[in-house]
């Protein structure tokens, strides 16, 4: 691949290769760590990419990865299974809810104050964050994100599972 | 179905047969809990879009100095 060509492809995708990093909760310094460390990678084995998937999702995968390498010391593990639990016990024995949800309305004027939920954002372990983000911000197909994160289609429904129902009891324990 | 089903599919975000979807729609119509659920879901995804916009806003000329110095790496190799 010609210079001309890297250089296009480094203006094309490295604002969203660096809005992913600052997305999964690095700073500005580490992101720029992370997104020059996915370049070389990609520059230094560009003929892996078979174009299985997109351009931008292939480059998604390599930043999770070095996302991954780059937190691995300080990187937190949370019981996200625990939710689970908390969310069986939110039914009756009719698996209907055992208490209604609050309204939106009330729930909406409540998270005003935006750092509650980045606190939140924070309990989030980087795998679960990354899902939610490709799934829900990224828009990424469920195939594409499940290739990249070596997930079956199962595997990403409890990931996004529990991170939604994370992010929302986090949230609502915080505005009551 | 019942809300603790409507409830799952929902968060896990899955892609939906037509039967599901219709049976999922139907039981949003008459469950006001569950229209709560996936409002209240709904707030929290565009909330948490508003944050990372603002966050790239605020690092947007960190970026672009980035973006020059890959370019001035790819340069001088």
């Amino acid at each position: 691949m010609n210079y001309e060509k890297k250089c296009s492809l480094v203006h094309q995708y490295t604002s969203s290769l660096y809005r992913l990093s600052l997305s999964l909760g690095f700073s500005a310094n580490d992101s720029e760590e992370i997104v020059q460390n996915t370049w070389t990678t990609f520059f230094g084995n560009i003929n892996n990419f078979e174009g299985r998937s997109t351009l931008k999702t292939y480059l998604f995968g390599i930043l999770y990865l070095k996302a991954k390498e780059f937190s691995r010391q300080s990187f937190k593990f949370f019981k996200m299974e625990s939710i689970d639990h908390y969310m069986e016990q939110s039914f009756d024995n009719t698996l209907h809810w055992s208490q209604t949800p609050m309204s939106p309305h009330d729930f909406s004027e409540k998270i005003e104050v935006l750092n509650i939920i980045e606190s939140c954002l924070e309990d989030i372990p980087l795998n679960y964050k990354m899902a939610f983000i490709l799934k829900e911000i990224e828009e990424e197909s469920t195939q594409a994100i499940c290739h990249l994160l070596g997930l079956t289609t199962n595997n990403l429904g409890v990931l996004l599972f529990r991170a939604k129902n994370k992010l929302k009891l986090c949230i609502e324990a915080k505005i009551q | 179905m019942n809300c603790k089903q409507a409830m799952n599919i929902i968060s896990s975000s899955e892609s939906l047969s037509i039967s599901k979807k219709m049976s999922l729609y139907f039981h949003l119509v008459i469950c006001r809990s569950c229209m709560r659920y996936k409002k209240i879901l709904e707030i929290i995804n565009g909330k948490i879009q508003i944050i990372f916009h603002s966050k790239f806003q605020k690092n947007t000329v960190h970026c672009l100095k980035l973006e020059e110095k890959i370019i001035q790496k790819l340069k001088d190799q």
